[in-house]
């Protein structure tokens, strides 16, 4: 079970998990059309380091002598229903098939477990509205920064708590920094 | 649609002194046909299917640009 807390704070912070997230995925004009095209996810937890975010939090209320620590964007992580994960189905209204695995077998386990690195499994309980659900590191992106923070309260459902938040950035920077080896013939 | 990228186009266009506005299905019927053809089917179907509550979904917006 993770931790996490409803708060009003005006400023964006690691850890939240922010709804009806837009990835715009492609703007194309061609023979006087333009077109826009753009993913929705249900859920993203925020990912940027918190110290970031509240610099340029500072600096975007209060204004600086120069714009050093200001943020070009942050990043995010979308979280997935875990019966639609398992099924291999959470991405079926973008076109993409992904493989099925049986929850209660090794990878499964491994998955629920916390200890597969690609993915983090948020048991959340029933004092919130999203179901347990599991991060993909592989599918982070970044958002923009000052959209989110206009209207923060529509798009932060809950926070989650610190420790639990730091757990989750700690294996998010481990995945990223994993290194492939090439195989050897 | 998002209000930074909504900005940029709008600069950019200016410039080649051309405007934009959002196509219409309903109210531009002199293009239904062509136009239609090329929106994804989710941006077609409004009716709800609770198995998919919850899944991402992509939309495509398409928009007619105006020389002015």
């Amino acid at each position: 079970m993770i931790k996490f807390n409803f708060t009003e704070d005006v400023r964006v912070s690691q850890g939240d998990i922010l709804r009806n997230i837009e990835y715009y995925e492609s703007v194309e004009e061609k023979d006087g059309l333009l077109t826009v095209s753009k993913i929705v996810f249900p859920y993203v937890v925020v990912l940027s380091q918190d110290c970031d975010l509240q610099w340029d939090n500072r600096i975007r209320d209060n204004g600086a002598k120069n714009e050093d620590k200001k943020l070009i964007s942050m990043i995010v992580v979308p979280i997935y229903n875990a019966d639609h994960f398992f099924a291999g189905e959470h991405l079926l209204n973008i076109n993409l098939k992904m493989r099925p695995i049986r929850r209660k077998r090794t990878e499964g386990n491994s998955i629920c477990n916390n200890t597969n690195p690609r993915y983090h499994y948020l048991e959340f309980g029933d004092d919130i509205e999203i179901p347990d659900s599991i991060m993909d590191f592989k599918h982070y992106f970044t958002i923009n920064i000052d959209k989110v923070k206009k209207d923060i309260h529509s798009y932060r459902v809950a926070t989650i708590s610190e420790l639990f938040r730091e757990q989750i950035s700690h294996r998010f920077s481990h995945y990223l920094s994993r290194i492939g080896l090439p195989e050897i013939e | 649609m998002d209000k930074s990228l909504e900005y940029n186009y709008q600069e950019e266009l200016k410039k080649n002194g051309k405007s934009y506005q959002e196509f219409n299905i309903s109210i531009e019927p002199s293009s239904t046909e062509d136009i239609e053809s090329e929106v994804s089917n989710e941006t077609k179907s409004p009716e709800i299917n609770f198995q998919e509550v919850g899944k991402p979904k992509r939309i495509i917006r398409k928009y007619k640009l105006i020389h002015d």
